[in-house]
């Protein structure tokens, strides 16, 4: 049965596969999307993680069913992934990241092969970043800017590239990136409206990208030549558009004949002077050291100032 | 490398990248370099050759991060701050200051293990704008500084200096000095 996932896949991904771990935080749009594919690709292992539970509003733009409802997304995309391949191998947790506990999330950050940051929530995407730097881990981050009419996909390889941080903190500012809002209420990025087409136009090269990180220890696979081929260029950072005339696009390929929506940029992210996260080991903090939930401080006598 | 080197450009270098909170200098010229005979030179002053097989100093200072706080604490912040470690395990300061409004405002500055992150204990505003982007200040209590260093800043002075700035533009929208927060371009309506 599982050596059928890889019958259409010779010469681009390998049964390696199977015995490969992807921790994917957050099940929504693209988690859901992401997790199934992978699955489908022939990894064998996944941690998922997601707090939430599947509704309503959810079906038009993920891979859940109307019989998921209700259930929460780890458990519903464990089924997905079952009937998918019956041998996949999932741990889950039904909680959000500080849920999990900072040293817990040490443990299950150092067993994975690759990490896939898909949450809405900055700072949960940062610690994240984090942990997989502190622990040598691989991991991708993607995200939709505003109304996924564009999108991006920062890939991190420790020793390799610059953090997510790095990326987010030069390249997005230097670029004025038209970013998603951040709701104050909680913290995470505002739902918006956009249509399933968009948002897994990003997903997928997700996909790609996490099959070709997992498979980096075979060059002669074509799925691995994808982004070694851009690293070799120091290119670390994918833009991309859904929409025509968007953002810095129009001016890039203005001398480009036969332009329109779908269109991709590669950025090279330069690691910024005192980085805590990819900067030099000596003065890196061990993220477990330190609460993945925001401190509740009661007021009393004793710390009256 | 026979060329004298400027010890005193040496330490103005050395100091202000100190003063930045930084491990290295944002101007790359002011790197300092060692070489494996123990002698040093500014980065300005090196040639290929000599930045490929010379040693980069880190210019921190010669304290853990711990020993710095205390430092900042006793140099510029209140003299009433307090070191407090909360049940999660967070380990921070407390302190208080009445802003040029005339309000006092109690925070606790903490190391989120990335940046230094500024919760408002006293006046309780968050709920106040819970669903609003008036504020600045998150559901949970801690002050929004910017877009960079997931919303905190990467010193303790900064996160103190920029919470003091934050209290007077949040006092400005308490007493209805001002219709939007007065201290920040970037604020939306409820």
């Amino acid at each position: 049965m599982t050596s059928a996932l890889f019958a259409r896949s010779a010469g681009i991904l390998s049964e390696q596969l199977l015995e490969k771990s992807v921790m994917v935080v957050g099940l929504g749009s693209g988690g859901s999307y992401v997790t199934e594919c992978l699955a489908r690709s022939g990894v064998g292992r996944f941690v998922l993680l997601d707090g939430e539970c599947v509704e309503a509003d959810n079906l038009c733009r993920t891979t859940y069913y109307s019989g998921d409802i209700g259930c929460t997304k780890v458990s519903a995309i464990s089924r997905h992934l079952q009937n998918i391949n019956p041998t996949v191998a999932i741990t889950p947790f039904e909680t959000d990241l500080a849920g999990v506990g900072h040293k817990r999330l040490a443990a299950i950050v150092n067993s994975v092969d690759l990490i896939i940051a898909l949450t809405d929530d900055p700072y949960a995407q940062s610690r994240l970043n984090h942990y997989a730097y502190y622990y040598n881990k691989p991991a991708l981050f993607a995200a939709l800017y505003r109304g996924a009419e564009g999108g991006e996909i920062i890939i991190c390889i420790p020793g390799k590239t610059p953090c997510m941080e790095c990326a987010t903190g030069g390249v997005r500012e230097a670029l004025s990136r038209p970013d998603a809002d951040i709701d104050y209420g909680t913290g995470r990025l505002s739902a918006e409206p956009a249509i399933i087409a968009d948002i897994h136009h990003l997903d997928s090269a997700t996909v790609k990208l996490a099959l070709s990180l997992l498979q980096q220890d075979r060059p002669e696979l074509s799925v691995s030549k994808f982004l070694a081929s851009a690293l070799a260029k120091k290119l670390s950072y994918l833009c991309m558009s859904m929409v025509p005339e968007y953002w810095v696009f129009p001016e890039v390929f203005r001398n480009t004949p036969g332009q329109h929506g779908y269109q991709s940029m590669w950025f090279t992210v330069e690691s910024r002077v005192g980085c805590p996260f990819c900067n030099s080991s000596e003065e890196r903090e061990d993220p477990s050291n330190f609460p993945l939930s925001p401190p509740k401080i009661i007021m009393q006598e004793s710390n009256k100032i | 490398m026979n060329q004298q080197i400027d010890l005193n450009a040496l330490r103005d270098a050395v100091l202000q990248t100190q003063s930045q909170g930084r491990m290295q200098p944002t101007d790359e010229q002011k790197t300092i370099l060692v070489s494996k005979e123990g002698k040093m030179i500014m980065a300005g002053d090196a040639g290929d050759e000599e930045r490929r097989t010379m040693s980069r100093v880190q210019q921190d200072t010669f304290h853990g991060r711990p020993e710095r706080e205390a430092l900042t604490v006793q140099e510029f912040m209140p003299a009433s701050t307090m070191h407090h470690t909360t049940p999660e395990g967070y380990q921070g300061w407390l302190y208080s200051f009445q802003c040029a409004y005339g309000i006092t405002y109690r925070m606790f500055a903490f190391f989120d293990g990335s940046y230094y992150q500024v919760l408002v204990l006293e006046p309780k505003v968050e709920e106040k704008y819970r669903s609003a982007h008036r504020g600045h200040i998150f559901k949970d209590g801690h002050i929004c500084f910017g877009t960079r260093y997931n919303s905190g800043r990467t010193t303790l002075k900064q996160a103190y200096a920029k919470s003091v700035l934050w209290a007077t533009g949040m006092s400005g929208l308490l007493l209805n000095k001002y219709q939007i927060f007065p201290m920040s371009i970037n604020n939306l309506d409820d």
